[in-house]
C-alpha cells in the first residue's frame, strides 16, 4: 500500500493544504495539484507505472474537474485509477454524471470528519484489486502470447468442452496432435478443466486481450 | 338561436306573398263596381224587354178595341141611315126639304154625317140634305182629307131597290170623337188605305209618333187598317236612370281606384323601402360580432341580436320569456341609470347557460322611441373574457417569472454563500480531522486537545450542514427539463417585456432562424434568462440618447464554445448602449457585481448558473458598431442526451 499516491487537484489552496494534512496524519501519500493541467503534465512527465487515486474538486478553473476525468480517461489511466470526487454546492449533478462515467464516487463539501478518508480507503482498496486484475491481465495475456498460433485457434474449443474426437474433426487434425495441445495449453495457463480454462477466457476477453472466436475456421 | 333567424324569414315569405296579393288589391273594388254595374244593365235590359212586350201587348189591345169601337159605331150609323132609307117617302118635287126635314136624317147630320144623298135605283141624285144647309148647327170647316160615306138601300117590300141613301162622313171626326180622348193621349191612331195613304191621323203631319205601333184590318170600311202608335217612345235602356246612373257611379269608381292604386303603390314602395332597411338593419345585427340588447325602463328585454344570444348561451325567445336573464340585468339597470348619457361602459360578468362566466362590457345609451321619448335602454356588449384571461395568463406568467426570479436571486445568494463559505469549511474540517488523528496517535499528550479538535471538526461540519441545508431551503427549483423550439420562448419573452421595452423607447428587431434543432430546456428558466438580458440590455441603453436598439437573433454556431459537431443553438441579444467596457464574461458573472445603482449584481450571475446547470455557455462582447452582445449556447437536444447517456 506504501507505493498507492492519492493524487488531489483543487483549486482552492485551503483545501489543497488541509486534505494533504489530514492525509498526512492518516499515514497516506498525497501529491496536490493546483489545476488539471498541472496535474496532467505531471502524469505526463512520469515514466514509473502510477499506482494510486486521483481526487479532483468538481468546480476547478480552466479545466473543471469533469474534463480533468476526461483527460484521465483518455490517457487509460481511469481503468485502474479509481477517481473520487469532491463536488461544492450544485454540483451533485455533475459528479453524479461523472459517476455514470466510471468515476469511483463524490463526497460533498463540508464532509463529515472522516468520510472522506473512509472514502479514499476504500478507493485506495479498490485501486489494490484494480491493480491486480492489472496485472494479472498483463499475465495472462503474456501467456497467451506464448501459445502457438494454432494452439490459441484450438483454445475456444477447448474451454467450449468439445470433445478432442470433435475439434480434431473441425480442425482437420489427428486427435493425437489435439491431445497434445491440450495438454500443452493447460500446462502452460496453469488450469485444470475446460472449464477453468473457459473462465479464463471470459476474464481475458474482459480485460480486452484478443482471442479468436472458436466457432470459425 | 335557430328560431329567432326562422321566425323573420317566415315572415318575409308571407309579407312577399302578401305584396304581391296587395299589388293588385288596387283593382278589385273596379271589378266589383263593374260585376254590380253589368248586373244593373242586365237588369235594365230585362226590364225594358219586358216593358216593351207589355206595352206592345197594351197597343195591341187598344188597336183592337179601338178598331171594334169604331166598327159597332159605323154600325150604328148605318143601321141609323136603313132606318131612314125605309122611312123615305116617294119622291117628289122637294124632294131635298123632304129630306133635309126627315128626322133621323136632321139627326143623322146633328151628329156626324156631312151630307147625305138619295139616289134612285138608277142612281140619279133625287135629293140631297147637307151640314151645312142646317141652321143652328154649328158650322163645320170642311174635311180637309178624303171623305167615306156609309150608303143604305131605299127598298122596301114592294119596291125592291128603288134607290139608295148614302150619307158622307168625316173619318176625322169619327176617329177625333172625345170618346176615345184618352187614347189620342196615348197613340197616333192613323187609318191607312190599302195602298197606305193615310186616310186620317190624329196627329197632324210632320209630328211623328215613334213609339210602339199595331195595325189591325178595319172591317168596316174595304181595305182600310186601323194603326195605333205608340206617341211617347219608350226610351232605350241605356238611357234609363238608373244606367246612367251607374254609367257615372263607374267612372267615378274608377277615377277612386286610379287614386287607390296610386296610393297603394305608395305604400307598396314606401313598404318595400321599409322591408329593405329592416332586413339590412337584421343582417347588420345579426352579423355585428358586438352583442346587441334594447330593454325597456324596467329592464324587461326587448330585443337581442344574435352575438347577445350566443354570448349568454339563451335563445331570443327563452330571453324574452325569462324576462331578462334576472339580477344581473336589474342590476346593470340601476347602474345604467346611475350612468345615463354616459356612454362609457361598465364592465361585468354574467353567467352562461353552461355555467360559465363571461366578463363583458356594457355599453348603454337611452333607446328613443318615434316621438322623441326614451323607452329603454339600448346596449351594445363586446365579450371581453378571451381579452381578460389574456391578461391574467400574462399577469400570471410575469408573477411566475418573478417569483423565479426572486427565488433565483436568494437561490443564488445561497449558492454564492455556500459556495464561499463551503471552502473554508472543508478546510476547518480536515485540519481539524487532521489534528485530532495526529493527537490518537500520539497517546498521553493532553486528552483536552484530542477532544477540543475532534469538536472543532464536529461544528465545522455542523456549519457546513447549516449552510447546505439553507441552500437546499432556497435551491432553484428542480429543472423541468423538456424538448423545446427556442424561437417561441423568445418571443413569449419579447411579448411579456413589449410594454417596458416601449416605455423605456427601446425599438426590438426579431431574426430568428426557425430552421433550429430542438433543445431540451427548462422553460422558464431560459425565459427567465431571455429577459434577463433583455431588460439588461434595455437598462444598458437608458443613458444613450441616439436611437435604442434591441435586435434578438437565433442561429445555429459553431463558434463560441468549441467541440460540439452539431453546432449550438444559440441566442444573441445585441444592445446599442456603451458596451462592456473592458469587462469579460468572468468579471461580469461575479456575484454582486453590477453597474447598476439598484441591481443586486446577480442576475447575470443566476444567468450563467441556469444556463451552466443545462449544459449551456453564458457569453458577452462587444459590438464593432457599439454595444454589447451577450448571447448564450445551448446544445441541440439529441447531442445532449448523447453526452448525458452512459
Amino acid at each position: 500500500m506504501s507505493e498507492q499516491t492519492i493524487f488531489l487537484c483543487d483549486d482552492d489552496e485551503g483545501v489543497r493544504s488541509s486534505i494533504a494534512f489530514l492525509l498526512r496524519q492518516h499515514d497516506l501519500r498525497a501529491v496536490t495539484y493546483a489545476s488539471g493541467p498541472e496535474l496532467l503534465a505531471a502524469l505526463d512527465a512520469s515514466s514509473a507505472p502510477l499506482r494510486g487515486i486521483f481526487v479532483l474538486d468538481v468546480r476547478m478553473e480552466p479545466l473543471s474537474g469533469l474534463q480533468v476525468h476526461e483527460a484521465l480517461i483518455a490517457r487509460g489511466l481511469a481503468t485502474h485509477m479509481p477517481v473520487l470526487f469532491l463536488s461544492g454546492h450544485g454540483d451533485i449533478p455533475m459528479a453524479v454524471g461523472a459517476m455514470a462515467r466510471g468515476a469511483f464516487s463524490f463526497v460533498e463539501k463540508p464532509y463529515a470528519d472522516d468520510a472522506l478518508v473512509q472514502l479514499i480507503r476504500r478507493a485506495l482498496e479498490l485501486e489494490v484489486q484494480w491493480h491486480g486484475r492489472l496485472v494479472r491481465h498483463d499475465a495472462l495475456a503474456q501467456l497467451i502470447a506464448g501459445l502457438s498460433r494454432q494452439q490459441v485457434r484450438l483454445m475456444p474449443l477447448v474451454a467450449a468442452g468439445e470433445l478432442n474426437k470433435t475439434i480434431a474433426w473441425k480442425m482437420e487434425l489427428s486427435v493425437r496432435t489435439v491431445e497434445e495441445h491440450r495438454r500443452k495449453i493447460f500446462e502452460r495457463l496453469n488450469v485444470h478443466s475446460a472449464a477453468e480454462l473457459a473462465t479464463l477466457l471470459a476474464e481475458a476477453r474482459t480485460a480486452g486481450i484478443e482471442i479468436p472466436a472458436g466457432t470459425d475456421s | 338561436m335557430a328560431s329567432s333567424s326562422i321566425a323573420p324569414h317566415t315572415g318575409a315569405s308571407r309579407s312577399a306573398w302578401a305584396s304581391a296579393w296587395g299589388r293588385y288589391l288596387w283593382i278589385a273594388p273596379l271589378l266589383l263596381s263593374i260585376a254590380f254595374t253589368a248586373m244593373v244593365v242586365a237588369w235594365a235590359q230585362d226590364n225594358d224587354r219586358l216593358e216593351r212586350e207589355a206595352s206592345h201587348r197594351a197597343v195591341m189591345a187598344d188597336t183592337l178595341s179601338l178598331e171594334a169601337q169604331l166598327a159597332s159605331r159605323l154600325e150604328t150609323e148605318t143601321v141609323k141611315l136603313r132606318a131612314a132609307a125605309t122611312r123615305l117617302p116617294a119622291a117628289g118635287p122637294d124632294a131635298n126639304q123632304v129630306l133635309a126635314a126627315l128626322p133621323e136624317i136632321a139627326a143623322g147630320l146633328d151628329r156626324r154625317w156631312l151630307s147625305v144623298i138619295w139616289l134612285d135605283a138608277l142612281g140619279r141624285i133625287v135629293a140631297e140634305a147637307r151640314r151645312d144647309q142646317r141652321s143652328g148647327t154649328l158650322r163645320l170647316p170642311p174635311g180637309e182629307g178624303i171623305t167615306l160615306h156609309l150608303a143604305a138601300p131605299t127598298s122596301d117590300e114592294r119596291r125592291p131597290q128603288t134607290g139608295q141613301l148614302i150619307a158622307r162622313y168625316d173619318p176625322a171626326d169619327l176617329i177625333k170623337s172625345k170618346d176615345f180622348w184618352w187614347l189620342a193621349a196615348q197613340y197616333q191612331v192613323q187609318l191607312l188605305s190599302g195602298l197606305d195613304q193615310v186616310i186620317v191621323s190624329t196627329e197632324s203631319p210632320g209630328r211623328v209618333a215613334a213609339g210602339e205601333s199595331y195595325e189591325v184590318p178595319f172591317q168596316s170600311i174595304t181595305d182600310a187598317r186601323l194603326r195605333l202608335t205608340q206617341r211617347v217612345r219608350q226610351p232605350h235602356w241605356f238611357t234609363t236612370l238608373p244606367v246612367v246612373l251607374m254609367a257615372g257611379f263607374l267612372a267615378l269608381i274608377t277615377v277612386a281606384t286610379l287614386l287607390l292604386r296610386r296610393q297603394m303603390n305608395q305604400v307598396t314602395r314606401a313598404e318595400a323601402a321599409w322591408r329593405t332597411e329592416a332586413a339590412w338593419r337584421q343582417s347588420l345585427e345579426e352579423s355585428a360580432l358586438v352583442g346587441l340588447r334594447a330593454r325597456d325602463l324596467d329592464g324587461h328585454l326587448l330585443f337581442a341580436n344574435r352575438t347577445f344570444c350566443e354570448m349568454v348561451g339563451y335563445s331570443l325567445e327563452q330571453l324574452v320569456e325569462q324576462g331578462a336573464t334576472g339580477d344581473e340585468l336589474l342590476q346593470t339597470s340601476s347602474r345604467s341609470a346611475q350612468s345615463r348619457a354616459k356612454r362609457e361602459g361598465y364592465e361585468t360578468r354574467w353567467r352562461h347557460r353552461d355555467g360559465r362566466m363571461v366578463d363583458v362590457m356594457v355599453f348603454e345609451s337611452p333607446l328613443v322611441d318615434g316621438a322623441g321619448d326614451q323607452v329603454g335602454w339600448m346596449g351594445s356588449i363586446v365579450d371581453v373574457t378571451e381579452r381578460k384571461r389574456l391578461e391574467e395568463l400574462e399577469r400570471r406568467q410575469r408573477e411566475v417569472l418573478a417569483n423565479h426570479a426572486r427565488l433565483s436571486t436568494l437561490g443564488e445568494v445561497a449558492s454564492t454563500l455556500a459556495h464561499e463559505l463551503n471552502q473554508p469549511l472543508t478546510s476547518i474540517v480536515s485540519y481539524s480531522a487532521g489534528i485530532a488523528k495526529a493527537l490518537q496517535k500520539r497517546p498521553g499528550i493532553e486528552p483536552e486537545l484530542l477532544a477540543a479538535a475532534q469538536a472543532l471538526s464536529r461544528h465545522a461540519s455542523k456549519a457546513g450542514g447549516i449552510v447546505h441545508r439553507i441552500r437546499a431551503r432556497l435551491a432553484r427549483r428542480e429543472l423541468v427539463l423538456e424538448s423545446c423550439d427556442i424561437n417561441p420562448i423568445i418571443a413569449d419573452a419579447v411579448a411579456l417585456l413589449k410594454r417596458d421595452l416601449k416605455r423605456a423607447g427601446v425599438t426590438v428587431s426579431l431574426e430568428l432562424d426557425a430552421s433550429l434543432p430542438l433543445v431540451r430546456v427548462d422553460r422558464i428558466g431560459i425565459e427567465q434568462v431571455i429577459t434577463n438580458l433583455l431588460r439588461n440590455a434595455s437598462d444598458a441603453m437608458a443613458g444613450v440618447a441616439t436611437q435604442r436598439q434591441l435586435g434578438v437573433r437565433t442561429l445555429l454556431s459553431l463558434e463560441p464554445p468549441p467541440g460540439s459537431s452539431a453546432g449550438w443553438v444559440t441566442v444573441q441579444v445585441t444592445d446599442s448602449g456603451p458596451g462592456l467596457g473592458g469587462r469579460d464574461i468572468e468579471t461580469l458573472t461575479e456575484p454582486f457585481f453590477s453597474t447598476k445603482q439598484e441591481g443586486t449584481g446577480l442576475g447575470l450571475a443566476i444567468c450563467r448558473s441556469i444556463l451552466e446547470s443545462h449544459g449551456g455557455v453564458l457569453h458577452a462582447q462587444d459590438v464593432p458598431t457599439g454595444g454589447a452582445r451577450f448571447g448564450f449556447s445551448l446544445a441541440p437536444e439529441n447531442t445532449t442526451t448523447e453526452a448525458t447517456a452512459p
